[in-house]
Order: C-alpha cells, then structure tokens, then sequence
C-alpha cells in the first residue's frame, strides 16, 4: 500500500529525514517511535503533503502512485488521513458542516452520491457512538474551545467517519489521561479491517498497549535504527531509547 | 466642481429654506475635507472638485410594518424642522452638504410602547449623478424597530445622513447594507440613545470605489448599550474607511464594537474607532475589536483604535489585528479532502460569519449570509 524508499527531506534548508525505507501493507499496524526531534512528525507529515517540507531524494509509492506529486486533498481523496499531533481550531464553522463537506468532497472525487443533511446525520451518529461524542460537539466549531482530549477524539472521529485507508496518527495519545486512552485506542481498534493500515507515530509504548503493532520502528536522527515486532516497545519502555539505540549501532 | 453653482440650484420644502442656506453658508466655509486632517487623512475625496456632479433624487422605495409611521420630509417638514435645528453648525463637511441640498427623505416615527412585528425596510436607489438622502428616525420610549437601510448604487456619488433620536428603554436594531462597486459613498448615521436604551447596529459594506461611513453615537442616559457589528468587503482599487464615535456621556453604559474586514486586490481599508469616556461617564463599559483579513500583499489597512478616557471607574478594552489566511487551517481543511479553492472560501466565509450570526432576524441573517458567499468567489480569484 505505502512504500517509501530512501526518503530525504527538511525544512528551511535542515535535512531532517536522512533516508527512511518504510514499507507497510494492507491489514498491517506499524508504529514509529522515537525521541523527540527524530523527525516521526515530519514524516507524517510529508505523508499527509504538507508543503512547507522539502523533500530533496527518495520516492513515496502509494498504490502504485507517486504520493509526492498529490496535493493534500488528492491524497485525502486516495484514502490517507493524518490525525494531527495538534489539531487545529477553527472558529465559525461547525464540526458537522466541516465533516459533512469533507466527506462529500472525496465522496464526487471517488464517484459516489454526496450524501444530504438527514443521510449524513444518520451516518454520524452511529460514528459518534464509538468514540463517546456527544451531538453537542457537531454543532460547535471545529476545535474550537475544545480541551486536549477532546481534540484528540474528535481527530479519531473524523477518521472514523472518513474512513481512511491508511491513517497516519501522530501523537494520538500525547496529552491523554488513561480513560481517554482507552476510548481513543477502542475507536482506532474497531475501525481496523483487512484492507486499510495504520501508522502510529507515537513516544510512549502506552498507545501500543491497546493499539497492538505488527512492526515497531525506532526512528532517531532521520533514520529507522531498529525494526522489530510489539517486543521492541516494550524493550524501548524498559530500556530508554539510549540504550536501544546504542545496542543498534 | 462649483459648488456655489450645485447650492444654488437647491430646492425642498420652504420650512427648511433658512436652515439650508445656513448649511450652505457653513459648508462654503469649509470646503471640502483636506488629507491633512486626521479624520480624513487616509481618505482623499478632492477628486470629487474635478467632477461636474448634478444634483439627482434619490428613489426612496419603503416597506413599513404596522406600528410604524413613514411620511416624506416634504410632506412632514414642519415636524422635521426643529429636529435638524443643529445640523448648519455640524462640522462633517459631507453631512453639512446634505443639509444644504436637503429636500429628499423620509421621517419614521415609532410611538411609545408600540410593538411593530416586522422590519421596516428602506432602499434607497441612485444613478450617476448627487443624492442627498436623509432619514430622520424618531423611536418613542419601551418601543422596537428594525430598520433595514439597503443602497443600490450605479456609479452614483451619494452623501446620505441617517439619525436617530432613540427613547428610553427601546430596542433598536439598524441594518445598514451598502453593495457598490464604482460608486462613491460617503455617508453618517447619527445614533441619540435615552436611559436603558439599546440599539444594535451592523455596518455591512460589499465594495465600492469609495465608501465612507462615519457613526457617530450618543449614549446620553443610564443603562444604554450600543452595539456596533461591521463588516467590510473590499477588492480591486476599492476603498473603504469605516470612522466610529461613541460618546459615553454618562455613568453606567456599555459598549461594544466589533469591526472585521476582507481586503483582497490592491484595496485599502480604514478602521478608526474612538470611545469618548465623559468626566460623568463612571462605570463604563466599552470593549472594541477590529479584526482584518488580507487575501494579498497589495490590500491595505489603517486601523486605529482611539480610547479617550476623563473618568476614572471605567472598563475599556480595545484590540486590533491584521493577518492572513491561516496556512495550518488551510493545510488541515485540505487534509480532510477540501480543495483548496474550498478551503479558502470555507475559512473567510466563517471569518466574515462571526459578524453575519449577529443579526437578529434569521431570514435577514441568511440574506446577507448568501451575500458573502456570493461576493467571496471573485476576491479569492483574484487573490489566487
């Protein structure tokens, strides 16, 4: 589904991805850990086509097209959704108006009906329901106002009702007390099927208690030092990422 | 421009002659604004001086709810007289030419305690040429009015002057909706507020070649509150300066201002609100806020808040910004499948919103809702 190969990029000249080779398929969880600096959020981020990085060599395949050449919304509309480390606010436009064009957006680019004001409610609703939302928060602008743990379930519950293919999610559960965690992690968990894959983009083994990997990566300085299966977190949670890393070189 | 000329050819009911030449007098005097002056400085009108203006009536269509009385100034001039009594002396230049050419408008009476349901509405329509339309708004004690005040312009120089005298305890909620593009407008509401009175007003401007609104109120008994939405849209070589009063003349009144414009193309924009605390004025509240989106590097804003306090018990806050299209909002609107056309609109759309969802009346409200959207299309592509 995603295969990056010798991925080099930065911003304002910085390199800060010093060539990640990544390949993850369909029905697979992959996390990505790592210190902070190592660059987990900028690849992330380069996935979901924010333009403000560089990208200086290497290729990102997405089902067989080059995700690099896409715009943003080309590639939400291809099925990649980025649950943001910092979700945005936007003041004046309502979650339920915000969702309900998004959705109907890459609903046209995918040749499907739109769906209208009563079908959309109905959908949501039962979307709402996994992740514990209340109705209230559809009509209250996007983020806005909202607490930490808000944000973050409101992130899931935007993916839950896009229904991604690949869900890149960066530090879901950065800034989420325990409980949250669980309805967080409940949510990712029930929407993982067969055919779409995740990448958790995460510091702390915690998520992957609930949010059990298939691959485990350590990315420091730009580069995956180490790959291995759920063992590795648990090694790196024990261990620090000091002396995983040295163990790695 | 010969101004003597235009000022001779002035013609109106007989019961405002006096004050006309007065006005006439007075404003020869004066002459027209100079850039040197502050209220003016960013804001040059002499190229009115090259133009050879004649004098036109304005059509005045009006739909008057039941509770509500609307005569013309020609037909209620005795009535009107005492009530322009001090308007030879007003220093405005532009408003001392309307009193000078005044014969078209219409007096609007509401009596006490009565409960009009609908909106009284007021076009006010003009082709190329002068017009000087007044409206004298005279709203009686524990009453309502919503006045919906609407130009239509077609490449017109308009100078109309709007006052209210609004008495206590009443509601007011005035609408004023200026849709030009190469026109000139240079116009003056003049708002009289009595004890426990509270009147809302939105300034809504869509463009025009330049539009000039100076609001002036008057917040003279206990327990009054004026609220002041604006909304301005501007694009290509338009102008538009936005001047506001408030005159806080006793204790215990509030005020809130709330100013936000959209500038794309190479237009400029002018915000200065100034909040007068009188000495007597104790316990005033006044908070203003002008916020500014520019589309392109070329827009252009002066925005200037002007506190003058004299009491010393007194809340004022005040703040201005002026920024762009937010990129992370952007990128996060796109990342969800929005194209970025989409986005753009969706984000200036609800900046202009914020003021828009301050109208009372949902149908007015989702007039002037469509009326955005319908404006945005043609400024962001210009600004693309």
């Amino acid at each position: 589904m995603l295969e990056i190969r010798n991925l080099k990029a930065g911003i304002d000249g910085k390199t800060i991805l010093k060539g990640i080779d990544l390949t993850v398929n369909a029905g697979e969880v992959h996390a990505i850990m790592g210190p902070n600096g190592s660059g987990k959020s900028t690849l992330a981020q380069i996935i979901a086509g924010r333009e403000q990085f560089e990208v200086s060599s290497g290729s990102v395949k997405y089902d067989e097209k080059d995700l690099l050449e896409l715009a943003p919304e080309e590639r939400a509309c291809a099925g990649i959704f980025m649950a943001f480390q910092y979700p945005v606010e936007i003041p004046g436009v309502s979650n339920s108006y915000f969702l309900r064009s998004a959705l109907n957006s890459q609903r046209r680019a995918r040749g499907e009906q739109e769906l209208d004001a009563f079908e959309f409610l109905t959908f949501i609703q039962e979307r709402m329901a996994l992740l514990n939302l209340h109705e209230e928060l559809l009509n209250r602008p996007v983020n806005e106002g909202f607490s930490g743990g808000e944000k973050k379930r409101n992130e899931i519950f935007q993916m839950a009702v896009l229904e991604p293919q690949l869900a890149v999610l960066d530090e879901t559960d950065s800034g989420l007390d325990i409980d949250a965690l669980r309805v967080v992690a409940s949510g990712i968990n029930s929407l993982r099927r067969e055919d779409n894959a995740t990448i958790v983009v995460t510091h702390y083994q915690r998520l992957l208690n609930y949010v059990v990997p298939d691959f485990v990566h350590v990315l420091v300085n730009g580069r995956i030092v180490r790959s291995g299966d759920r063992q590795l977190a648990l090694d790196l949670e024990e261990q620090g990422y000091d002396h995983v890393v040295a163990q790695a070189a | 421009m010969d101004w003597k000329a235009l000022l001779a050819t002035a013609d109106g009911p007989p019961e405002l002659a006096t004050l006309r030449s007065a006005a006439s007098a007075h404003f020869l005097k004066r002459g027209l604004p100079s850039t040197r002056d502050e209220r003016w400085r960013y804001t040059d009108t002499h190229f009115l001086a090259q133009q050879k203006l004649k004098l036109l009536r304005p059509v005045i269509k009006v739909d008057a709810p039941t509770g509500v009385r609307v005569r013309s100034l020609e037909e209620a001039a005795d009535v009107a007289a005492p009530l322009l009594a001090a308007e030879a002396e007003m220093k405005q230049p532009f408003r001392l030419l309307n009193t000078a050419l005044l014969r078209d408008g219409l007096l609007v009476e509401v009596k006490d305690n009565a409960t009009p349901a609908e909106a009284l509405q007021i076009t006010i329509t003009t082709t190329p040429g002068l017009t000087v339309p007044r409206l004298l708004i005279v709203v009686g004690e524990n009453t309502q009015l919503t006045l919906v005040e609407r130009y239509r312009t077609n490449g017109s120089t308009c100078l109309p002057v709007t006052q209210f005298s609004v008495g206590s305890g009443s509601r007011v909620e005035h609408l004023r909706i200026h849709h030009g593009s190469n026109d000139v407008h240079i116009g003056c509401v003049e708002v009289r507020q009595q004890r426990d009175s509270l009147v809302t007003s939105h300034s809504l401007t869509f463009g025009g070649r330049l539009v000039r609104n100076d609001l002036q109120f008057h917040l003279l008994g206990s327990g009054a509150e004026a609220q002041l939405n604006g909304l301005y849209l501007a694009d290509g070589e338009q102008h538009v300066d936005n001047h506001t009063t408030i005159e806080h003349v006793v204790p215990h009144c509030d005020s809130r201002e709330t100013y936000r414009g959209i500038l794309g193309g190479k237009a400029s924009a002018v915000f200065n609100g100034r909040v007068h605390v009188h000495p007597d004025a104790q316990r005033t509240d006044a908070q203003q806020s002008n916020q500014n989106l520019l589309l392109t590097d070329d827009a252009i804003i002066h925005t200037k808040p002007e506190l003058e306090i004299y009491a010393d018990d007194v809340k004022c806050t005040h703040g201005a910004t002026v920024g762009q299209l937010d990129r992370e909002a952007l990128f996060y609107l796109r990342s969800r499948g929005l194209a970025y056309d989409e986005a753009r609109r969706m984000l200036v759309d609800s900046f202009a919103a914020e003021i828009v969802r301050r109208i009372s009346d949902e149908s007015l409200r989702d007039e002037l809702a469509e009326t955005v959207i319908a404006r945005l299309p043609e400024m962001l592509a210009e600004a693309a």
